[in-house]
């Protein structure tokens, strides 16, 4: 019976979400240009957070799950904090950094005129302090699961360090690498409290979709229920992509 | 170890916790060494250390010298990729998603050979295992003993200066493992072929392929079955002219000075040279050996040996050895298994052709011969000393029992050197 609460718990939500659609109006609804201009900051953000996140994300894997420093322990809970932060707080946190009055942003805009609160990049930077430990504690985990041994054999070969990564290390944690950066895209395209806090919600710069959801379910509750369903139909489309991992079992 | 000189010498020191390796090895480019002993003895480690897979601890005063190369020394620990040691560890470590030849092909691609010939050069060797089969499976994918073949395939197509063979058999069923073994074999008779060590747990393994073994226990070569720390003194400047008139270790032959033949021989064992005056030309380019001062000059073998053991330290077994023979090195391995196989016995010693001992060719444990050198009187004959010890006789081959005393000596060893089979 629990066990059956909890799947109806997951699962009626969505199904009410579907049975609420307004099906007719749906395809004027989710074309309207506020929609458009939503989802395509929706996407552009969160493809570059991505990027962004794998640029950083997988060497800082790679130290934690392979590194011999001091601190490595300290260093991996750090980096799991925004997992169980609250979103908004950590958007609060940014501002202390990055605002205009901020610890770096002051300077920022003092020796080059740059303020970052309020722009795309706000909401890029957002998504991808959410989105980080998602990537980083994939990288690692596969990381830390693929015996070193094979490497240290390749090396044996007379491999390089670099060739060993390329044609050894990077093809075995590749599908690691892969499930966590579409988690990462997961959890930038679903931003809300961050972004919401650090970068605001101007319409064609910083409202992305989930806030263009928030603010059209107090105007206009069917175009809320529109928005919704794109959304869930971008997520359904990453559960796609980890099939082979999650809902396929196990992988060969 | 000199830069004309070819094959390994090493002493591989490493301390774990409450495990210490310290271990002489050596191997002759062609010669198969192996390793057997107990689990726990050490023999992986060493494979590991030797191929420099062994991250941090390196314990001191270890080092490697390959054909010449310092691989391992004060200062020098090269990468594992700059070594070029073939290796087959137990679990393989295939690249698991490259395929059989992808594997093989690996070592000669990142060596820079073109594609083209790598892959051509794999499937031989793969052929040659008998899993050309399998050469476009999945590494992965393989059972065992494939997995096992193409290991085995990968190292040597690697073209490796040193093969570490570690349970390179293990996987295979006992049908398959001769025939593999006859590959190997055949392998290491073409030209070329580098040093082999190999650990394994199969006395058909050893009997097939070794040229000689070594026994470790407990992170030391064991002797008697119990593990040991070996070490040499050799008897050279005034010791060596008292023996028989004139300074004979720095005689040349073959165009190299006795001496140095023999402490090439002996390496890596720990070893000390008794003499007076020094050869520090000779003493320079064998990093295994150390020299001690003869004093006072001229007091006798007994006495020089006594001096050589005090400065060689903590030793089990101590070898002895006349400087003046240039041929005794390849008999020390011979006293040492000896001594192995008779744990009663105090000294494996050597006979000659005629019958007579060579107490200056033998192979001593530590604790029964300290203290009768330490009773000898200065000037009495070393055989005064080892009254009573418990010996093993050991025969010796004319070539080893040769000691220089006669221009007609030196005419024979020249001889030898040229046509060793005479």
């Amino acid at each position: 019976m629990p066990a059956l609460a909890g799947a109806a718990l997951l699962i009626t939500p969505l199904a009410a979400l579907v049975a609420a659609a307004p099906w007719a109006d749906l395809p004027r609804l989710a074309t309207s240009p506020e929609v458009v201009q939503a989802l395509g900051l929706s996407l552009r953000t969160a493809t570059v957070a991505t990027a962004a996140c794998m640029l950083v994300g997988v060497p800082l894997g790679w130290v934690l799950a392979r590194g011999d420093l001091p601190g490595l322990g300290v260093l991996r809970a750090l980096v799991t904090v925004p997992l169980v932060l609250p979103p908004v707080v950590g958007g609060v946190a940014l501002l202390m950094l990055l605002g205009r009055r901020g610890l770096l942003g002051r300077h920022l805009d003092a020796w080059f005129g740059v303020t970052l609160p309020f722009t795309p990049a706000a909401v890029v930077v957002a998504q991808a302090f959410v989105a980080l430990p998602f990537l980083v504690v994939s990288v690692e985990g596969t990381l830390r699961a693929t015996d070193p041994a094979v490497e240290d054999a390749a090396a044996t070969l007379g491999a390089g360090r670099w060739y060993v990564v390329r044609r050894v290390t990077l093809p075995r944690v590749a599908p690691g690498i892969a499930a966590g950066a579409v988690l990462c895209f997961a959890r930038a395209l679903g931003e809300f409290g961050a972004t919401l806090t650090f970068a605001g919600s101007f319409p064609g710069t910083t409202r992305t979709m989930p806030l263009a959801i928030a603010l059209a379910l107090e105007r206009d509750p069917d175009a809320a229920v529109a928005l919704s369903l794109v959304l869930v139909a971008l997520s359904l489309a990453v559960l796609v992509a980890l099939r082979g991992r999650w809902v396929g079992g196990v992988r060969a | 170890m000199t830069a004309d000189e070819h094959g390994l010498a090493a002493r591989v020191r490493r301390t774990r916790e409450s495990f210490e390796l310290d271990v002489a090895l050596s191997a002759a480019p062609g010669e198969v060494v192996a390793l057997v002993g107990p689990n726990g003895a050490g023999k992986s480690t060493a494979l590991r250390a030797l191929a420099g897979l062994v991250p941090g601890g390196r314990g001191p005063d270890g080092w490697v010298h390959l054909d010449g190369r310092v691989l391992e020394g004060p200062g020098v620990h090269l990468p594992p990729e700059r070594r070029r040691c073939g290796v087959v560890l137990q679990g393989l470590h295939l690249v698991g998603h490259l395929t059989a030849v992808e594997n093989v092909a690996f070592g000669p691609r990142a060596g820079g050979t073109p594609a083209g010939r790598a892959r051509r050069d794999a499937l031989g060797w793969l052929d040659r295992l008998e899993v050309a089969a399998q050469a476009r499976t999945r590494a992965a994918s393989l059972s065992g003993g494939q997995a096992q073949r193409v290991a085995l395939a990968r190292a040597l197509a690697a073209r490796p200066r040193l093969l570490l063979l570690d349970e390179p058999f293990a996987a295979l069923d006992a049908a398959a493992r001769p025939r593999v073994r006859a590959v190997l074999r055949a392998a290491l008779a073409e030209g070329g072929a580098p040093p082999v060590l190999l650990v394994t747990h199969d006395p058909a393994d050893a009997a097939d392929l070794a040229d000689r073994t070594v026994h470790l226990a407990d992170g030391r070569q064991a002797v008697g079955g119990a593990p040991a720390r070996v070490g040499a003194v050799v008897l050279a400047g005034g010791t060596a002219r008292r023996i028989g008139g004139g300074d004979k270790t720095a005689l040349e032959v073959g165009g190299r000075p006795i001496l140095h033949r023999l402490l090439a021989d002996l390496a890596p064992t720990p070893t000390v040279v008794v003499a007076d005056p020094p050869e520090p030309e000779v003493m320079g380019r064998h990093p295994h050996a150390r020299w001690v001062r003869e004093r006072p000059p001229g007091s006798g073998p007994a006495a020089a040996l006594a001096a050589g053991s005090a400065a060689l330290g903590d030793v089990d077994v101590l070898v002895a050895l006349a400087g003046d023979q240039p041929f005794a090195g390849p008999a020390v391995p011979r006293l040492l298994r000896a001594l192995a196989e008779h744990p009663g016995t105090d000294a494996a010693v050597g006979v000659d052709g005629g019958g007579r001992s060579q107490p200056l060719l033998a192979a001593y444990r530590a604790a029964a011969l300290r203290p009768r050198l330490a009773r000898v009187r200065p000037g009495a004959p070393l055989r005064a000393a080892l009254d009573g010890l418990a010996v093993r006789p050991v025969p010796l081959d004319p070539a080893e029992a040769l000691d220089v005393d006669e221009p007609a000596d030196l005419a024979l060893a020249e001889h030898l050197v040229r046509d060793p089979l005479a």
